[in-house]
């Protein structure tokens, strides 16, 4: 390759032009009026091209128009024809799924009426026949004891209801079954029937082939892009969809199997609870299918009707146009997907895991296509979160923040009912109990984030929360309130670093330098006091200590006195000047009067 | 978890801000200070590891440092336990100095922080004796006859 610098490049054009001094005048005319005519028709023939006298140059000015856009719309067409073809190999496995799962041959049997669940519904009920015969006894010593909350007045009348009911309860459950089947199946008719998902897409892929080559670049490359988009988008949500509808019939069957043992635990106040989570889970499970199914459906007839490009067009519209057609349907899909998981069905989020994990490995199996997308190879949170940023998606499920702003949510709602609780010590060992309880869903485990947020604001947090607190961290319960009441709970909170970027352990010393002097006394638990760490940072903060001195109460105090003097060691070797705060320290506990305690 | 009431006996007390420092300054020109601060060099020498003190030993050692004793003759008065008469007979006893030494020093501490202490309540009662232990022995109520000394007692056997 010939390198030209700047001042050869100037030689160059000089030369070129004092050639035509060489010219002789003739010449020099003809070419002059040749570059004239050659550049009015390029100028102002494409103004007045409706003129039949132009039709020679039309013709030439068409072919090369012609020409660049036919090899511009080829290249173009390639590239979107291999991407497209990629990723509808990756949207097939789930359709395929989807169809056959949604579809009457996936399994034939009823939910209630079936060998596996009937007989495992009569251990279970046999099982139970013979809780029938404790709860008896128990209701009776109860009657003897005057336990009111036992009493055979208030349970017995139950117990024989129960009794009854249970012998039905495959025929309750069966009921309930079908009325949400009658629904979702109304809804899949339409996503599984002629006028199928797969069947609008096959339809779109073939107008895509046909008139691909005819269309405008611009055109064809927004047409392409949404259509990898969509597929890429729909292979997960078919994927989780499949996963659903597959746990929906397993898990219905196994609340079936369980419903006499549920009935039965209707029966006592102290098993209540067990009921009313079998039967939120019970009407969840049955539910989410007709929720997965309306989207599914409204995705379909979506891509059947066209709608955007249905309207008036121009130019300009019809390239957003094409884009639409294949975003609003993937939108309403995804939207989907949230809803069905917001119903909180218990398992239901381990299902949209699996089919995420599934559709990471399809993606590393079909050349790490799908790796590029952060729904697929991450976890839930990181999914979403890498979602609310992208523009289309993003405002679909809120836009960014959306993820934390609906935890906060939550949270708050969590907060809200359990400061009902009365800030009494009976009402803190309840909210306690809360914490110590098992949570079996999403719901329960604000509630015990809450709790936690709660008992710290009451300085009544104990130890019995510590293993509980990273959880009740990312569930948005304020950190601050915790490490206020209690500081040593420090190690157990997290924090990002400012250095590596990265969430690591917080420590006491950090929480406590984070802490103002004045809301230090305010809030700190006496039990946090019992921490060598947490009296060792208070007594190096003077500020902290003079406010201690004049406001913490007695109670606080001597805890604190006893905690310094029976410290074994500082948490770290102390500096000189350290040293001489504590000097001071130990001076200030012996003359100041507020501490002789 | 029970719920612990806070709250200090004499809840309006506050002492002035620096009394520890005007206690420290009192120390320091009876030539307290130097014994003080010799112990106090205990203490910390425990927690830098440099020598073993039980936690019990630390507190005996702060209790009976000459500081320690004149903060909780503050903290007494102010809650009304004992009256400002008895001070210097406290003092004089408690750091073994003598009654003028004493007396000087109940003035000083009069001027400078018993005027701004309202005890919770006065003692007009003035105080004589040091009480040998901190420990109160509980009062027991006098048993009183059941039956008044007019009516006959139906169960007692006849004296013969």
């Amino acid at each position: 390759m010939v390198c030209y610098n700047k001042s050869m490049l100037v030689q160059k054009i000089k030369n070129f032009f004092f050639s035509f001094k060489r010219l002789n005048k003739k010449s020099a005319i003809f070419l002059l009026l040749i570059s004239v005519v050659f550049g009015l028709t390029l100028f102002i023939l494409p103004t007045n091209i409706a003129y039949a006298g132009w039709d020679f140059w039309n013709d030439i000015i068409d072919f090369f128009k012609n020409f660049g856009e036919s090899i511009l719309s080829g290249m173009i067409g390639v590239i979107m024809t291999v991407l497209i073809a990629v990723s509808q190999l990756l949207v097939i496995l789930p359709t395929l799924l989807l169809n056959w799962v949604l579809s009457p041959h996936f399994i034939s049997v009823s939910f209630t009426h079936n060998d596996f669940v009937l007989q495992g519904w009569q251990i279970v009920r046999d099982f139970v026949n013979m809780g029938f015969i404790i709860a008896l006894v128990f209701i009776a010593l109860s009657t003897a004891l005057r336990i009111r909350e036992f009493e055979a007045k208030k349970t017995l009348p139950v117990l024989l209801i129960i009794a009854l009911l249970i012998n039905f309860s495959p025929v309750i459950c069966g009921v309930i079954i079908d009325a949400s089947n009658i629904v979702m199946n109304h809804f899949l008719k339409g996503v599984v029937g002629e006028d199928s998902i797969w069947e609008n897409l096959g339809e779109q892929y073939t107008k895509l082939w046909e008139e691909g080559w005819s269309e405008d670049p611009a055109k064809m490359l927004a047409k392409g892009f949404a259509i990898v988009m969509f597929n890429l988008v729909s292979s997960i949500v078919f994927l989780i969809f499949a996963f659903l509808f597959m746990a929906r019939y397993v898990i219905l069957w196994l609340l079936v199997i369980l419903s006499p043992l549920a009935f039965f635990c209707r029966i006592l106040p102290l098993t209540k609870r067990i009921w009313s989570m079998w039967w939120n889970q019970f009407i969840q499970w049955c539910f989410i299918g007709v929720v997965a199914a309306f989207f599914l459906y409204l995705a379909q007839l979506l891509l059947s009707k066209n709608i955007v490009s249905e309207g008036p067009s121009s130019e300009e519209i019809e390239g957003i146009s094409a884009l639409f057609t294949y975003m609003v349907p993937m939108v309403v899909l995804i939207v989907g997907v949230f809803a069905s998981f917001s119903i909180s069905a218990m398992g239901a989020g381990y299902v949209r895991k699996a089919a995420m994990g599934a559709g990471k490995w399809a993606g590393r199996m079909s050349g790490g296509a799908v790796r590029r997308i952060p729904a697929v190879s991450r976890a839930e949170e990181a999914a979403r979160r890498k979602l609310e940023r992208v523009p289309v998606l993003g405002r679909a499920i809120g836009g960014p923040g959306a993820y934390e702003a609906g935890r906060k949510a939550k949270m708050e709602t969590a907060t809200k009912a359990i400061e009902k609780i009365p800030d009494t010590p009976q009402g803190n060992k309840d909210i306690l109990k809360r914490i110590s309880q098992p949570a079996l869903t999403e719901k329960d485990r604000y509630a015990r984030a809450a709790a936690i947020e709660v008992l710290a604001k009451r300085k009544d947090l104990t130890d019995k929360a510590v293993k509980f607190i990273p959880e009740a961290q990312k569930l948005e319960a304020n950190a601050k309130t915790i490490y206020q009441a209690r500081p040593d709970f420090a190690p157990h909170l997290t924090t990002i670093d400012s250095v590596t970027k990265k969430p690591r352990a917080m420590t006491t010393e950090e929480v406590m330098g984070k802490i103002e002097p004045a809301e230090f006394y305010r809030n700190i638990q006496k039990e946090a006091l019992g921490n060598s760490d947490v009296v060792f940072y208070a007594a190096l903060d003077e500020r902290k200590f003079n406010q201690m001195t004049r406001h913490m109460k007695v109670e606080q105090k001597r805890e604190f006195k006893n905690t310094f003097f029976s410290a074994p060691a500082p948490p770290r070797p102390l500096t000189k000047k350290e040293q001489a705060i504590m000097k001071r320290r130990i001076k200030d506990l012996s003359t100041s009067p507020e501490w002789q305690v | 978890m029970e719920k612990e009431n806070f709250e200090t006996k004499n809840p309006e007390l506050i002492f002035p801000e620096g009394s520890g420092l005007v206690i420290e300054e009192i120390l320091e020109k009876y030539g307290f200070n130097s014994a003080d601060a010799k112990e106090i060099d205990k203490i910390m020498d425990s927690m830098l590891g440099i020598n073993r003190i039980s936690p019990e030993e630390k507190i005996k050692i702060l209790e009976n440092l000459a500081g320690t004793k004149i903060a909780r003759l503050l903290k007494e008065y102010a809650d009304g336990n004992i009256s400002l008469e008895s001070i210097p007979l406290r003092l004089e006893k408690e750091l073994n100095i003598t009654k003028k030494d004493a007396a000087q020093m109940t003035e000083e501490l009069k001027e400078r922080i018993f005027v701004f202490i309202k005890p919770i309540k006065k003692i007009e009662v003035p105080f004589t004796e040091i009480p040998q232990t901190k420990t109160e022995i509980p009062t027991f109520p006098t048993v009183k006859p059941r039956i008044s000394p007019d009516k006959k007692d139906t169960y007692r056997e006849p004296i013969e």
